[in-house]
């Protein structure tokens, strides 16, 4: 299984939070919080889909109203693949941050 | 909140479903808009616009990436199936493509046209500021004024930081320079060192600062000092120059470098304004008008009123004059060339009707011609339905077909811009040679590059997408079963594009017509006097002292009936004068009459005819100092009953009029004839005012009599070239413009009617490949082959007829208008209607029957197989 990407994991990580309420414009909240900048839902989308190819996540069509001008929200969650993937990312990160302990201890910007 | 603001605007939801591929439309139109109402309730309404734009604006970005990626990938299946379609219908693509290049060509040579046109003077550095001063009555402003003027503004006002003065040697086209053997006629132009702080034009060599240091100083551009000096150095040298009768001794004391082509400012040779004063002229006078006067303002200066104020300036200063209806004003230095046309004495070339017409022309015809490729692309397209079919049931997206079809578009569309650059190439030399400009594609101009390519994209984006929808829409079921079988959308629409065309084309057909009909008037009426059988020789030095020996010697020859010698007929030569004195003048109103300085033999050389009284006769004394011959106008003007024996008095010279002749033309036939008098000048001014000698000679001896005059001028004035022209030659050079523009008109029409052609044959090309079934039914039942083609033409032949009914009055209006232009025309027959109508009638014809013909031929058996 290749690594993702830190955004993927960003991604993974706020669909997995978010849970039942996974769609377009909770996800871009939240990311939009982690990340501390914009991100537009062309890009949000594209991830998305990368993921949903990789099979990673998975999506329901929700109820659509007339807020959305008649679009069914599209709900997204993990799937086994998509959890096995984000705690391979967590151990990969531990294992980074873990090798130099120094730095953290020390570094101070 | 008000139920309407609960939705984001329509036209932001619309674009933004555009934009996304469809695959995801659902989702982020939703998404935005369920957000859009977030922001709206917290920040406000425009806050969510904002946004909402903000987020198209990245998706377009997206969008684009996302498409040449594609493009990028995708490019080598599209470049294939384009060329394969290419080798399957080579006269299709041929024509498609050299339909849209060719509206392309038009339209890249007019924007290179239109841009060199807005360009001009826009390179020095104040050009934001710097004025040229009008004088004249409202609405009848004239360029030169005064010398003194441009001081005097200094001193008074603070915002008036440089003035210069510049204008053309007055009184003549062209002098004579001469150096060693080399000699040449140039446009000379005096102007003062101010002038060189004022415009950029930088010097290679010599100092701007003291550019004149004497009255015979004299700068050239770096051309003509090739043209004179070839690889030696110019600065120093000394070179003769022929003006009002003399030769003078110049000194080139700078040498420029060439002036650019967008410049008003066009002269190669400058010399002092000071070199006046070595003929004993003094100009530095409030009534004579002579110099263009230009002024540099402050930055942000007020306008309104300085016009007003200088106005003030000259009545202080100018005592003892009538000033009437006297006013100024400011012609900004970068309008000159475009803005400049009305006034007079300021020969601006340009003219920013010209540039409106031309610049929407070019977009109109780079709209026909993408709308007739989106024509003929839909028609061909309908040919391919069994591939989409196909494409389809291998699974092929909607998507991936648009993409096909868009790939085709832009390789067809690109493929067109190359060519549109090749001919442009091809074609510029011959547009330049019309318009008289030097126009080059500037191949290093980002700008450029990139609107070339922007108008590939959108022509190709546009034209493509309209066919590439439309058939990707489709099951394919229903795509592979029933061919042809919808009505195809905006028939209407293409219909009106259809009589719209042939309105153009007609109205080109007409346009070109009426103006070699007025060029044919003008050629052919007559001029007042006999323009065949005359030499004239451009007198450039005196040739006063021998002038007698040499018209005796001249007329011994039997080819020489008469000779004779004044100033230029020419208009813009002419001086033009406000100092005449009759009996019932009324003061306050001025009239202009014109003065032409002639000797005693004028009429019977040039064949004037006389309406009352008698030409200036040598035999009588009095004739040359107290006698005024006036023209038919000039006797209306005065409003005399019966001029002969009225007293005159032109600048207190008094006199009594004793001829009056018949009109005859001294100007083009834009104005109409003006007061004019003729003038015997006194003997000490002859040999300035006489420029031109004029020899009539005997019909059919054009040849004999040249070679006879040339040798006897070459023998009685080595020192003066003989420089010589055909009155009617140099009558026909006076209507260049007009020719150009006929010249112009007829390409336009070649153009227009080629691409109006193209649209029909779109059209026609469709509506035939829907018929088929129809016509192979038709012919299984007996029809024949002219049937059919009248069945499937006579519509569009009735569409182009109602083109004529839309073409004819406006082509009359607009041709009327540009007839009023000129005071002496010719009238709009009817049978140019007819002929422009019948033209585009017949080409029609012509098109559409070439295809339909080739439709009834086909064998039913082909279009009916499949049933």
């Amino acid at each position: 299984m290749k690594e993702i990407t830190v955004l993927e994991q960003i991604i993974l990580s706020s669909v997995f939070k978010l849970g039942e309420k996974a769609y377009g414009v909770s996800v871009r909240q939240r990311v939009k919080k982690l990340l501390r900048k914009n991100i537009n839902y062309g890009t949000l989308y594209n991830v998305l889909e990368q993921l949903l190819r990789k099979g990673y996540v998975k999506k329901t069509l929700g109820e659509s109203s007339p807020e959305r001008v008649g679009r069914p929200r599209i709900y997204y969650a993990l799937t086994p693949t998509g959890e096995k993937a984000l705690w391979k990312a967590y151990e990969l990160q531990n294992s980074i941050w873990n090798s130099i302990p120094g730095f953290i201890k020390d570094y101070k910007p | 909140m008000s139920k309407k603001s609960k939705k984001p605007p329509r036209l932001a939801s619309r674009l933004l479903s555009f934009l996304t591929f469809y695959e995801r439309e659902y989702s982020i139109t939703g998404d935005c808009s369920e957000e859009f109402k977030y922001i709206e309730r917290r920040k406000g309404k425009t806050a969510a616009i904002f946004w909402l734009w903000g987020q198209i604006f990245c998706a377009a970005l997206s969008y684009l990436k996302i498409s040449f990626l594609f493009g990028g990938v995708m490019i080598k299946t599209t470049v294939k199936t384009a060329l394969r379609g290419l080798k399957k219908h080579k006269s299709y693509f041929f024509i498609n493509m050299t339909g849209l290049a060719i509206g392309m060509v038009s339209f890249l040579i007019i924007s290179l046209y239109v841009r060199h046109e807005l360009s001009y003077d826009r390179f020095h550095q104040n050009a934001d500021n710097i004025y040229l001063v009008l004088r004249g009555e409202k609405d009848a402003f004239m360029a030169p004024t005064s010398k003194l003027l441009g001081p005097a503004l200094k001193e008074v006002f603070p915002d008036v930081i440089q003035t210069t003065c510049f204008s053309r040697v007055p009184g003549s086209e062209k002098l004579m320079v001469r150096f060693d053997d080399k000699s040449f006629e140039e446009d000379i132009s005096l102007a003062d060192s101010e002038f060189f702080e004022m415009f950029d034009f930088p010097f290679l060599e010599g100092n701007p600062g003291s550019a004149f240091p004497n009255p015979n100083s004299m700068l050239m551009t770096e051309r003509t000092a090739q043209k004179y000096f070839g690889g030696q150095a110019p600065l120093g040298k000394t070179i003769q120059l022929f003006m009002f009768g003399q030769a003078l001794d110049m000194k080139i004391t700078g040498i420029l470098e060439d002036m650019p082509s967008h410049s008003f400012f066009k002269s190669d040779i400058l010399v002092s304004y000071d070199i006046i004063r070595l003929f004993g002229l003094d100009w530095d006078r409030w009534d004579n008008q002579v110099l263009k006067t230009f002024i540099c303002l402050r930055e942000g200066s007020d306008l309104h009123e300085i016009p007003d104020k200088i106005k003030d300036v000259e009545i202080r200063r100018h005592p003892g004059a009538r000033f009437g209806n006297l006013s100024y004003d400011l012609l900004p230095v970068t309008k000159i060339h475009l803005y400049g046309g009305g006034i007079k004495f300021l020969s601006a070339e340009g003219d920013i009707r010209y540039v409106t017409i031309f610049g929407t022309a070019a977009l109109i015809i780079l709209l026909i011609a993408g709308i007739n490729y989106m024509n003929l692309s839909t028609a061909f397209s309908l040919k391919r339905t069994n591939e989409v079919g196909v494409r389809k049931i291998a699974g092929a997206s909607r998507s991936s077909i648009v993409r096909q079809f868009l790939g085709e578009t832009m390789v067809l569309s690109f493929g067109a811009l190359v060519m549109a650059v090749l001919m442009t190439q091809l074609f510029l030399p011959v547009f330049n040679r019309i318009s008289g400009k030097s126009l080059s594609i500037p191949f290093g101009d980002p700008l450029f590059i990139g609107g070339a390519f922007v108008m590939a994209l959108v022509t190709g984006l546009l034209s493509g997408y309209y066919p590439a929808l439309f058939l990707s829409r489709f099951k394919p079921l229903v795509l592979m079963k029933t061919r042809y079988s919808h009505n195809v959308k905006g028939t209407a629409f293409r219909k009106g594009l259809l009589v719209f065309q042939f309105s153009l084309s007609i109205i080109l057909i007409f346009g070109t017509l009426v103006v070699y009909r007025q060029l044919f008037f003008i050629r052919n009426s007559s001029l007042g006097y006999d323009k065949d059988q005359i030499l004239c020789v451009k007198v450039r030095g005196d040739i006063s002292r021998s002038y007698e020996a040499f018209k005796n010697e001249l007329l011994n020859s039997p080819d020489v009936l008469s000779l004779c010698r004044s100033e230029p007929l020419d208009a813009h030569v002419l001086s033009n004068t406000d100092g005449v004195v009759w009996k019932d003048k009324t003061r306050n109103v001025e009239t202009y009459f014109r003065l032409l300085r002639t000797d005693y033999d004028f009429s019977s050389t040039f064949g004037i005819k006389l309406d009352q009284g008698r030409y200036y006769s040598e035999e009588i004394s009095s004739d040359a100092t107290e006698a005024y011959v006036i023209n038919e106008t000039a006797a209306k003007a005065m409003e005399m009953e019966s001029p002969l024996g009225e007293n005159l008095t032109l600048w207190r010279r008094k006199g009594r009029i004793i001829g009056v002749v018949k009109d005859f033309h001294f100007g083009s036939f834009h104005n109409a004839i003006e007061p004019l008098i003729l003038v015997i000048p006194d003997e000490q001014y002859a040999g300035r005012s006489f420029r031109l000698l004029s020899v009539r000679f005997r019909p059919d001896r054009l040849l004999a009599s040249k070679k006879y005059i040339e040798e006897k001028w070459m023998s009685f004035f080595p020192d003066v070239p003989f420089d010589y022209y055909f009155v009617d030659d140099a009558l026909n050079i006076q209507y260049q413009a007009e020719e150009r523009m006929g010249t112009l008109f007829k390409y336009f029409t070649i153009l227009a009617v080629f691409i109006a052609c193209l649209g029909l044959y779109g059209l026609t090309a469709l509506s035939a490949e829907q018929k088929i079934k129809q016509i192979g039914i038709r012919k299984v039942l007996g029809a024949s082959v002219s049937n059919i083609t009248v069945l499937l033409s006579k519509e569009y032949l009735a569409w182009v007829f109602m083109a004529n009914l839309f073409a004819w009055p406006a082509a009359w209006f607009v041709m009327n208008k540009w007839l009023q232009s000129f005071a002496y025309r010719t009238s709009i027959g009817w049978w140019i209607f007819l002929i422009a109508g019948g033209a585009a009638f017949v080409i029609a014809l012509l098109t559409v029957c070439a295809l339909t013909m080739r439709a009834a031929r086909k064998n039913p058996v082909d279009s009916l197989r499949y049933e």
